[in-house]
């Protein structure tokens, strides 16, 4: 085989999973990064919010999402965060409000209002932490980030005004989406937290 | 000074009958003059104040306590909950509905609208099964039927097979048509009828009494008198084929001696009466009672002569959603009395599938009764049901006797199955009970 046309077979060879990346970044990937000893997720461009769960955002109503950030190695999962946020519509200032329940205390934990449609991803995100206090760091680990509307017919969560039952949210994500419900996931490339901890740090 | 205290106390009496005086303010603005979100609240609309209340796509009457829900919210803060449960409440106002809740942009500056949008649950075509049951004392009783819906207009035709309501098994087919008229409150004309043929039980004794078929047709009127007070009267125009010429009336006059086609016709009147008191929580209490009569005579052209009074009163008492965590109590009360010689199918029975549950109706009253008393408990937690019935059914000529009877079930997407015990002292037979609607 001359050098030429083995250059030529290389080029494809490395041509296919570059484009693959790039692709995959202009769509958003799932990154992990450290912070303050923990993992949080990033995804640029992020967003969550359309079909029917917009429809009844902008008619007034609030829609909770349920978000599932786990930690696996292989198979085998390592942590698991499990949120809640309620998310509503300003019909005055025809912006996003965003609440996060609390697994622990009716308060709610965080709330922000005045977000823009594409903003309100990004600070859902923000809100999202996998505790890595005892994860090996040189293991090779993978971020998962699920997201599921709660449908309007099941028990109303926000009943007990900004509480969430925890076991509530884990029966949630072990079941299969229903009909109209919002479903997303995706998964980071494989990392070690070592590196991702030490790319924090680097000035 | 004085006067100053008159008005602050009348102020307070005025503000505070339910304790909600605090609703009548505007909500807290914040220094920069928009309104503030109450700290708990998961909606941001929730620190708008709401305009108006209103249900779209219904031009009908509301209930009033309805309507006055609906109006206690105007001028209030938008809540939430609040408009959660007046949307349930319009769940229950309006069954067949399923109903959407919108809140819009008020006409002033941080006021919003609430609108709530009905939508009819019935398809234009559908099929409908409004009897299954099994029972091992009576075997299976079935119907279905086609229902085409259209505004206004309703129009179904049938297929059934019953050995549970009536003395006979009758099998054969319904059907019926109404019209709603354009009126502010619910007017409805329409008419009703029937073709069934007829088995007999070999232990009936009642042969001269016994036919082979009857045909049915009943106009009728339907008016809501009051929110939640229905009456229907009309006509119903009945022939009987009888399997041996009948002796009836008169034989003086006449036209029906040795006759084996006989008319039962009849007026009748129905007064039906709903009520529901809901609470906060999904629970409600329902009361739903009515009263009917059918008077036969020979004025009628009717062959039989007799006035049929019945009535029923029920209670339901439910904490919550069945059945995911619901407890349900039901308790309702029956009394019928036939005056004069009534055909076979409109006299009364027990040890069915509703009435003393757990008899075996050939035990005791195969020919049914002509005076009913009835009293039966119902409960169910989650997938579990129990039931207590007594009542006696009792002919002029034949002793009251108050019977019991009691049932273990367990419902599962609206199906029971039942076992059904008579509580007498000797030997006590289960009856298995297995359907829908009982």
């Amino acid at each position: 085989m001359s050098l030429h046309a083995l250059a030529g077979k290389s080029a494809k060879f490395l041509l296919l999973p570059c484009l693959a990346l790039g692709a995959l970044a202009a769509a958003g990937v799932l990154a992990p990064a450290y912070l303050d000893g923990a993992l949080a997720p990033r995804l640029e461009g992020f967003r969550f919010l359309e079909g029917k769960q917009l429809e009844r955002l902008r008619s007034g109503q609030s829609v909770a999402y349920d978000f599932s950030l786990q930690l696996t190695e292989g198979p085998r999962l390592v942590q698991r965060s499990l949120e809640r946020f309620v998310i509503s519509y300003d019909l005055w200032e025809e912006n996003f409000a965003v609440v996060q329940l609390n697994t622990a205390a009716p308060n709610p934990r965080a709330a922000v209002a005045h977000l823009k449609l594409e903003a309100v991803g990004e600070w859902c995100l923000q809100h999202l932490r996998v505790p890595i206090a005892a994860t090996d760091r040189r293991r090779e680990l993978q971020l998962t980030l699920e997201v599921r509307s709660v449908p309007g017919k099941l028990p109303n969560p926000l009943r007990s005004q900004g509480s969430v039952d925890l076991a509530n949210l884990v029966e949630i994500f072990s079941r299969p989406a229903a009909a109209g419900e919002y479903r997303m996931v995706t998964r980071s490339l494989p990392f070690r937290i070592g590196a991702t901890a030490a790319e924090a740090v680097r000035p | 000074m004085k006067c100053l205290i008159a008005i602050a106390m009348a102020a307070t009496v005025l503000l505070f009958p339910h304790g909600r005086a605090v609703a009548f303010l505007p909500p807290p603005a914040d220094p920069g003059g928009s309104p503030m979100l109450p700290a708990s609240a998961t909606n941001v609309n929730e620190r708008y104040t709401v305009e108006d209340v209103s249900i779209r796509n219904w031009r009908g009457i509301l209930s009033r306590g309805l309507e006055r829900e609906m109006r206690r919210l105007i001028g209030r803060p938008l809540r939430t909950r609040s408009i959660e449960i007046i949307q349930s409440h319009i769940e229950y106002e309006f069954p067949g509905y399923s109903v959407a809740r919108r809140l819009e942009k008020g006409d002033r500056p941080d006021f919003v609208r609430v609108y709530f949008d009905l939508e009819r649950k019935r398809r234009r075509i559908d099929f409908r099964s409004p009897r299954v049951l099994y029972s091992s004392a009576q075997q299976f009783s079935f119907g279905v039927d086609t229902n085409l819906n259209l505004p206004r207009f309703q129009a179904s035709a049938g297929y059934l097979t019953d050995n549970d309501e009536r003395v006979e098994r009758f099998e054969g087919f319904r059907g019926h048509l109404h019209y709603d008229l354009p009126t502010e409150r619910r007017l409805r004309i329409g008419v009703r009828g029937s073709t069934y043929a007829v088995r007999w039980n070999p232990v009936l004794a009642a042969e001269d009494q016994r036919y082979q078929s009857h045909n049915t047709v009943e106009p009728f009127v339907e008016v809501q008198v009051r929110p939640g007070l229905d009456l229907q009267t009309g006509f119903r125009f009945h022939q009987l084929e009888m399997l041996s010429p009948a002796f009836l009336g008169n034989p003086a006059a006449g036209g029906n001696v040795g006759s084996r086609n006989l008319s039962a016709n009849s007026f009748f009147t129905t007064l039906r009466y709903t009520k529901r008191w809901l609470s906060d929580s999904p629970g409600a209490t329902t009361l739903d009672a009515g009263y009917d009569l059918r008077a036969a005579s020979s004025s009628f052209g009717s062959d039989f002569g007799y006035q049929r009074h019945s009535g029923s009163a029920t209670l339901t008492w439910r904490n919550a959603d069945l059945p995911q965590n619901g407890l349900m109590l039901a308790s309702s009360l029956q009394y019928g009395y036939i005056q004069g010689q009534a055909p076979l199918f409109d006299r009364f029975v027990a040890g069915n599938s509703r009435f003393l549950r757990g008899w075996n109706r050939f035990d005791f009253a195969p020919t049914g009764g002509s005076r009913f008393a009835h009293l039966s408990l119902d409960g169910r937690y989650r997938y579990l049901r129990l039931s207590y019935d007594t009542g006696t059914l009792w002919d002029p000529a034949r002793p009251k006797v108050l019977r019991h009877s009691a049932g273990i079930g367990l419902t599962l997407y609206g199906w029971t199955a039942m076992l059904a015990f008579p509580l007498r002292s000797g030997p006590i037979e289960p009856v298995l009970l297995v359907g829908m609607n009982f």
